[in-house]
């Protein structure tokens, strides 16, 4: 157990209070700050990670009693799956601060105070094995991703977070009934009202139909997740909460929040009710595949450049539910590697929107086009990330894609040729998005004064676009730290 | 020896707050001396209390246990509320003295052991309740408050009624140990009870009242209300029908135990919709307490025990203190208005003042029950309850119905963060030193009952 654990954990945390005691006037200095922060947050991430002894077995990083909140204990641990997802936390916080060190608001302190909250909010719900830690976090998050749109958004911002914060949150009273149900079925059992994995499995929880309490939990949950990843009927606010979100958070939503309803379904859902996940299988890969086909035709048809990445999120996110329902071992190796994928092209494609938008002031894609001819650095850079974003071969977004498909084939043949047909939609709509963008003749008379990145401007869309190249010829660097765990997401685990 | 403590100092709390009361309306020292009388006679009936553990008159009226340490609570927050009253204007020092008398009829209404004895204390909570809307000053208080006394008359008569079913069914007027020999008597006059106790507590379809009534009280007035009435009503009723369904047979226990869960469900989804499209803020507040009478409702299902009751005083306490917390700061805002009662004087309140929009965030954040807050903690521990007693579908709805509540809660969020650039050019809210203390005292007992919930709800 790390003695120090409490206090690296806390960091984010400590760090964001922080910002209430900068001088308000002092942007420099908080910008600064803000910089130093991520870049601890980041190096104390890597060293947690390099520490974990076996990253295929949940190592515990402290465990402590909580006499005064329900009588439970509380266990923060980490295996190759939430360190990687920590990573990409931290990472993504380095890459927001450096990306948005244009910003321009008398509310820096506000903003950055956000920022840390809700990165700390997720490191939460990464290491958290009980349920009630994973739930409570996961509640707090929703608090500075509301503000941050809220306050920090667009014209119909208002109207984005309160419908982002509503779906989300009635997924969680969803979850928090089921929470409820087995904390007092748990009480019965075990005398404690204690939720964790080894607890819930010794529930047994019954599965004979629709109607059992294991089927009942485990829609509850899918229902919870769904609107968090989002699934397929249940994502008409992320379009919303992207388009109005300012960069900061479209990048933290995309590059990491999405993925903790994967992440739900892999530690709390397929480990511990198997019946049930085996029962509905069908169910949840044909809604996989109907959002990867309905986000990509979405996204085609899209004006604006913001909206069409948002849309192709709901795209590639139906990839990556299709990949751990599939249960098949090569599918949720991919499924995984595709979260990784996901958390590195859609943020650099939001960061790319970002350039344009502050020097254009809009996001209307017949508004740019030729822009290569004077931002080439950006138009490189860009058509990386894009690629990956398309699954383009020897990029990291391919290698995700073709695992589940050729994964989920072994399960269920309609839904992966179904899905297939995603792979030749997604470059339509993302080569359409560069293709206005960047290529054709300079028609609009603003365009032709636009400036290229700046060094600082290209560093993370380079960081990004290199990450994106690696992933994609040597993916094993980051499957390897994953491996070891993937029987826990495909068995009873445990 | 304790007994005659207690008569002693009724009569001195009685006798001082009659002085006050006769000290109202002379002059400006009149109104400084009504309001040293009417603390006087506060503070010395809670020294009175602390320290003891029971106090009885004869068989109709005792106080012990769980009831002493609820008497102590509202002691302390009707103590809070004359000092604020005071603070605000010594205009309101005749609220302080109507609340007081409203104290007393609770203390009696808390330790009635006997139905004769429960009515005259309940009427004098309502008689009380009445003065106070109609003395409310705004335009429709007083018709307000005729409406409210005629509902609140019939309500009396029918309760009556069932008194008169229970005395034929047990041959008795005790509320304790009544021995039943006519069953059907005794399941017409539950029936009765539970009608009142939904009328009392506000619960759907007897909640007609209740927009009324807080739309045309002054906010200071309704905060009043949730200090007093509605924690001492609220526990005495549901603490009463519990043990009461206890004797009932078991065929009629489950037909009215049906009824109770299909009002409290009903009762959740109504106010919580309600709630959802109102425009005044007033009856948004009057409306999410029809919706969570509907979860108070629930409580009566669960059997007599002492940790339940234990957890039905920290349910009752935490919802009224952090109702409470939001109706003061929505008068803060509102004062700056015109007294103007709509949801629109929020806007651009965080720019206006930082603080006091936190802290209002804080307290609808616990209301609609996010995690950390006190709201979450009561939440799951009533929740976990009923499912520990067999109510699945029952607390799935009324869950189901707070995601409705949780619409209304954020909407004020996000009031206050709109129209910044407005807000700016609006004068800032500036805050009194007794109105900071109240919220702080407030902020803190959210976030100590949220992060140590065990240290005060007794989950066995």
């Amino acid at each position: 157990m790390d003695q120090l654990f409490l206090i690296k954990f806390l960091i984010p945390l400590f760090w964001a209070i922080s910002f209430m005691f900068a001088p308000k006037n002092n942007e420099r200095m908080i910008k600064v700050l803000a910089l130093i922060g991520a870049v601890v947050t980041f190096a104390y991430s890597i060293k947690m990670f390099t520490d974990l002894p076996d990253p295929g077995v949940l190592s515990t990083l402290l465990k402590f009693e909580m006499p005064l909140f329900f009588n439970i204990s509380y266990t923060f641990a980490m295996d190759g799956l939430s360190g990687l997802l920590l990573l990409l936390n931290a990472f993504l916080l380095l890459v927001v601060v450096v990306a948005t060190w244009d910003i321009k608001t008398e509310k820096l302190r506000l903003y950055y105070f956000l920022i840390f909250l809700l990165t700390w909010a997720v490191n939460g719900s990464l290491l958290s094995t009980s349920l009630y830690g994973f739930y409570i976090f996961w509640e707090v998050m929703l608090i500075p991703l509301f503000i941050l749109v809220g306050v920090f958004g667009g014209e119909n911002r208002r109207y984005a977070s309160f419908k982002f914060f509503m779906m989300t949150a009635a997924g969680s009273i969803l979850m928090l009934a089921s929470m409820c149900y087995m904390s007092a079925l748990a009480y019965k059992i075990n005398g404690s009202y204690d939720l964790t994995f080894e607890v819930i499995q010794s529930l047994n929880l019954k599965y004979d139909g629709f109607y059992s309490p294991q089927s009942l939990i485990f829609w509850t949950f899918t229902i919870a997740f769904f609107l968090k990843v989002p699934v397929f009927p249940f994502h008409s606010w992320l379009p919303d909460a992207h388009v109005e979100a300012p960069t900061a958070g479209s990048i933290i939503l995309a590059g990491i929040l999405l993925k903790l309803g994967i992440y739900g379904f892999l530690r709390f859902v397929i480990p511990v009710f198997p019946e049930a996940v085996e029962a509905n299988r069908d169910i949840v890969l044909y809604l996989g595949a109907i959002g990867v086909i309905y986000g990509a035709l979405t996204a085609w048809v899209q004006t604006d450049i913001k909206k069409l990445v948002a849309f192709s999120s709901i795209s590639h996110m139906g990839y990556i539910i299709m990949g751990i329902f599939s249960q098949n071992e090569f599918a949720v190796k991919g499924a995984i590697f595709q979260m990784i994928a996901h958390g590195i092209s859609t943020p650099g494609l939001f960061i790319g929107v970002h350039y344009l938008y502050t020097r254009r002031h809009t996001k209307k894609l017949d508004q740019y086009g030729g822009i290569a001819a004077v931002m080439p650095r950006f138009a490189i850079l860009f058509f990386i990330i894009t690629a990956g974003s398309m699954a383009v071969p020897m990029t990291c977004g391919f290698v995700g894609e073709f695992m589940i498909i050729m994964g989920t084939y072994e399960v269920n043949k309609v839904v992966a040729i179904l899905a297939a047909s995603g792979i030749i939609l997604s470059p339509i709509y993302l080569l359409k998005m560069y293709h206005l963008t960047a290529l054709g003749e300079l028609v609009h008379e603003e365009n032709k004064k636009l400036k290229d990145l700046s060094l600082l401007e290209a560093a993370p869309l380079l960081v990004l676009s290199i990450l994106t190249i690696v992933l994609g010829l040597y993916p094993k660097w980051v499957m390897g730290l994953y491996d070891g765990t993937i029987n826990f997401f495909i068995t009873k685990g445990l | 020896m304790e007994n005659l403590t207690f008569v002693q100092n009724v009569l001195i709390f009685l006798a001082l707050n009659a002085v006050s009361l006769l000290c109202l309306n002379v002059n400006k020292i009149g109104k400084y001396c009504s309001f040293t009388f009417t603390l006087i006679a506060a503070i010395t009936f809670f020294a009175m209390l602390f320290g003891s553990n029971s106090f009885a008159i004869s068989d109709l009226f005792m106080l012990e246990g769980n009831k002493i340490l609820l008497l102590k609570i509202v002691s302390v927050l009707n103590i809070f509320m004359i000092l604020i009253n005071g603070y605000y204007s010594l205009e309101k020092v005749k609220n302080s003295v109507l609340v007081s008398y409203m104290f007393l009829g609770g203390v009696f209404l808390l330790g009635a052991n006997d139905l004769m004895t429960f009515y005259v204390a309940m009427e004098t909570v309502a008689l009380v309740g009445y003065a106070l809307v109609a003395t409310s000053g705004l335009e429709n208080s007083r018709e307000a408050s005729v409406k409210y006394l005629i509902q609140g008359s019939v309500i009396s008569v029918i309760f009556l009624l069932g008194v008169a079913f229970y005395l034929g069914a047990t041959g008795s007027l005790t509320l304790v140990g009544a021995t039943v020999v006519n069953q059907e008597f005794y399941a017409v006059a539950l029936g009765i009870f539970i009608l009142t106790t939904c009328f009392k507590l506000g619960a759907f379809p007897f909640h007609a009242w209740i927009a009324d009534v807080y739309s045309n009280v002054t906010l200071g007035n309704l905060a009043t209300n949730f200090f007093i009435s509605k924690i001492i009503i609220g526990f005495k009723f549901i603490t009463m029908m519990q043990i009461l369904l206890l004797e009932c047979d078991p065929h009629f226990q489950d037909i009215l135990i049906r009824i109770i869960q299909v009002v409290a469900v009903m009762s959740a989804f109504y106010g919580n919709i309600m709630a959802l499209v109102q425009g005044q803020f007033k009856r948004i507040i009057a409306y999410s307490s029809v919706a969570h009478t509907g979860y108070m409702l629930m409580m009566i299902c669960l059997n007599p025990d002492e940790a339940y009751e234990t957890q039905l005083i920290s349910y009752l306490v935490i919802y009224s203190l952090t109702a409470t917390g939001v109706i003061l700061i929505l008068n803060q805002f509102a004062e700056l208005n015109k007294n103007q009662d709509s949801r629109e004087i929020l806007k651009g309140g965080f720019y206006r003042n930082k603080g006091l929009s936190i802290m209002l965030i804080v307290f609808v954040l616990s209301l609609a029950g996010i995690p950390l807050t006190s709201g979450f903690a009561m939440k799951y521990m009533l929740f976990t309850n009923f499912f520990r007693e067999g109510f699945t579908i029952e607390a799935t709805s009324i869950l189901i119905s707070s995601i409705i509540g949780l619409a209304y809660y954020i909407k004020f969020v996000s009031d206050l963060f709109a129209e910044e650039a407005e807000a700016k050019s609006l004068p800032t809210i500036k805050t009194r030193f007794s109105e900071t203390l109240v919220h702080v005292i407030i902020l803190v007992s959210i976030f100590t009952v949220g992060i140590a919930p065990s240290l005060f709800l007794g989950m066995k």
